[in-house]
């Protein structure tokens, strides 16, 4: 649930300056192909809500939620660094996890210390499950294997289309990034993709075009991409590599070029050791 | 046995020939007798299945849905949920083992969409995995319509299925939603309305669209997975008077 931008009825730590104090959540996340395992680290700094806590009338959760196998659900932790272990078999892509502090049961007279004064003498009826304090949201992509076959990593694809020899075109609208050659061309790439030297070129000639025409795509429409297995891979990737300052329009160039480790250095490395072998071949 | 699907290469050759076709091509292609696919197009899963899918044609309308579901859900119980979300098992399935079923059942030739491509594409095929999608295709709405209901703690693990099946609210509404999502929230609606029949015997649609938008305004500020299913009945029953005072 994004809470940033809602004004709720009741004072949240964690929500703009409501109260004094901190919520922090670390969270590390360990997969392997049954499992998936989330440590986590929650440290809290507000006297009251540590109280309500210790007397058991309010608790810890992380909600765990994968709307892609319809998956929703809270699991409460009792000490400040715990595991979760998950059957990897629920999960599909985008994973997100939100951390929270809930009422545990009805609270007449809700008030947190370090309240914002322009709450002024105002106290607060909270039932269970109402939230008390908000640790931000994270999130995680699961992968799966295909049925019985190897998951693969790529987000793009090479296909062959029904023309023979029109230009390539690029197709978003799928789960992957497809790259649509014609027949005569698809050929020439099924017969040299196996060649080790040629693959860095590869990279910088076919597949940097195709992520800067995705990006392209995302940034104008990114709603209409949320669901794409690509979309959700790239904003992993954007977290990972900590892209977020730059993931705008005007920096697609630079971000295709991050994401693919620097596809036309290497690419330009490849020319370069194919200009070494043919000049040791003719000498 | 063995369930076969699409080779990743033969599943995107098919979606791209698709993408291809014009609508009268659609036509035609979507009311053969049999879609055929080359030699070598499909592979074996892991996927243990007991005895072939054999799903009743006797009903267009969607009367045989609910026994459909089940005779589909129990030749795949050993699905989980994120081999549930693979398009190409679902996009074999309606192509392929229950091609008869999806000709009768979704049949090209007659359907109210703005065109007959997008009409085929949202019940043959899976265009992104999301859950509206997955409720829409022909074939993987009824497993994951018994699999988001199925409650192994009644006497009978598809009552709340049936119930589910009975009104599509339930399915643009609830399964799909938000909130849906979580058992215990689906749960403690579908059963609070079988038991409350008389409730619901009259203006049922509004009462249930009214019953969903009480518990979504309340998941604004409440982190309502954290709910037990009793926690959400006793709400519900709260309600009662509320939801009498609807008439349509």
């Amino acid at each position: 649930m994004k809470i940033n931008n809602l004004s709720l009825p009741h004072p949240v730590l964690g929500l703009n300056d409501d109260v004094q104090g901190d919520f922090v959540v670390h969270c590390h996340v360990n997969s392997d192909e049954e499992d998936i395992t989330l440590a986590i680290n929650q440290k809290i700094t507000n006297d009251n809500l540590q109280s309500l806590i210790d007397m058991g009338n309010a608790e810890f959760c992380v909600e765990i939620n994968c709307p892609q196998t319809f998956y929703r659900e809270v699991k409460t932790l009792k000490k400040q660094n715990e595991e979760i272990i998950l059957p990897a078999s629920n999960f599909y892509n985008k994973v997100i996890l939100s951390f929270y502090i809930v009422s545990a049961k009805t609270l007449e007279d809700y008030r947190p210390s370090g309240l914002n004064g322009d709450y002024g003498s105002a106290s607060f009826e909270i039932e269970k499950a109402d939230i008390l304090a908000y640790g931000g949201e994270t999130f995680f992509i699961a992968e799966k294997n295909d049925l019985g076959l190897k998951a693969t990593k790529s987000i793009m694809t090479v296909q062959e289309d029904t023309t023979d020899r029109e230009p390539l075109k690029y197709l978003v609208e799928d789960e992957k990034i497809t790259i649509m050659m014609s027949k005569q061309d698809f050929k020439k790439y099924q017969d040299l993709y196996s060649v080790a030297n040629y693959s860095p070129i590869f990279h910088a000639a076919i597949a940097y075009p195709a992520l800067l025409y995705a990006l392209t795509e995302y940034f104008k429409k990114s709603d209409e991409f949320v669901d794409y297995k690509w979309a959700q891979a790239l904003e992993w990737k954007r977290d990972n590599l900590k892209l977020n300052n730059s993931w705008n329009e005007q920096h697609i160039p630079e971000l295709a070029q991050k994401i693919l480790g620097q596809p036309i250095g290497r690419g330009l490395g490849g020319l370069e050791k194919i200009n070494e072998i043919q000049d040791r071949e003719e000498s | 046995m063995r369930q076969k699907i699409l080779k990743e290469s033969s599943y995107n050759q098919l979606i791209s020939q698709f993408r291809d076709l014009t609508e009268s091509q659609v036509l035609k292609e979507y009311t053969k007798e049999s879609f055929s696919f080359q030699e070598n197009a499909l592979v074996e899963t892991d996927l243990i299945v007991e005895n072939p899918i054999s799903l009743d044609l006797s009903n267009r309308t969607g009367a045989d849905d609910f026994q459909n579901a089940i005779s589909l859900f129990e030749t795949f119980s050993q699905l989980t949920p994120a081999e549930a979300t693979d398009p190409k098992l679902w996009t074999t399935l309606a192509h392929y083992d229950c091609w008869g079923y999806m000709r009768k059942r979704w049949p090209a030739e007659v359907n109210s969409a703005k065109s007959n491509k997008e009409y085929i594409e949202q019940r043959y095929f899976i265009k992104s995995i999301n859950s509206k999608n997955l409720l829409r295709h022909g074939i993987s709405r009824l497993w994951w319509m018994v699999y988001l209901t199925y409650d192994d703690g009644g006497s009978n693990p598809y009552e709340l299925t049936e119930e589910v099946f009975s009104m599509l609210d339930y399915t643009t509404h609830l399964l799909s939603g938000v909130q849906g999502r979580n058992r215990n929230f689906s749960r403690a609606i579908l059963k609070f309305v079988i038991k409350n029949k008389e409730l619901f015997e009259k203006y049922k649609e509004s009462r249930v669209r009214f019953v969903l938008r009480r518990l979504n305004y309340m998941a604004g500020y409440k982190v309502f997975s954290a709910l037990s299913e009793n926690d959400i009945t006793i709400f519900l029953e709260d309600i009662k008077k509320d939801i009498e005072d609807i008439s349509d």
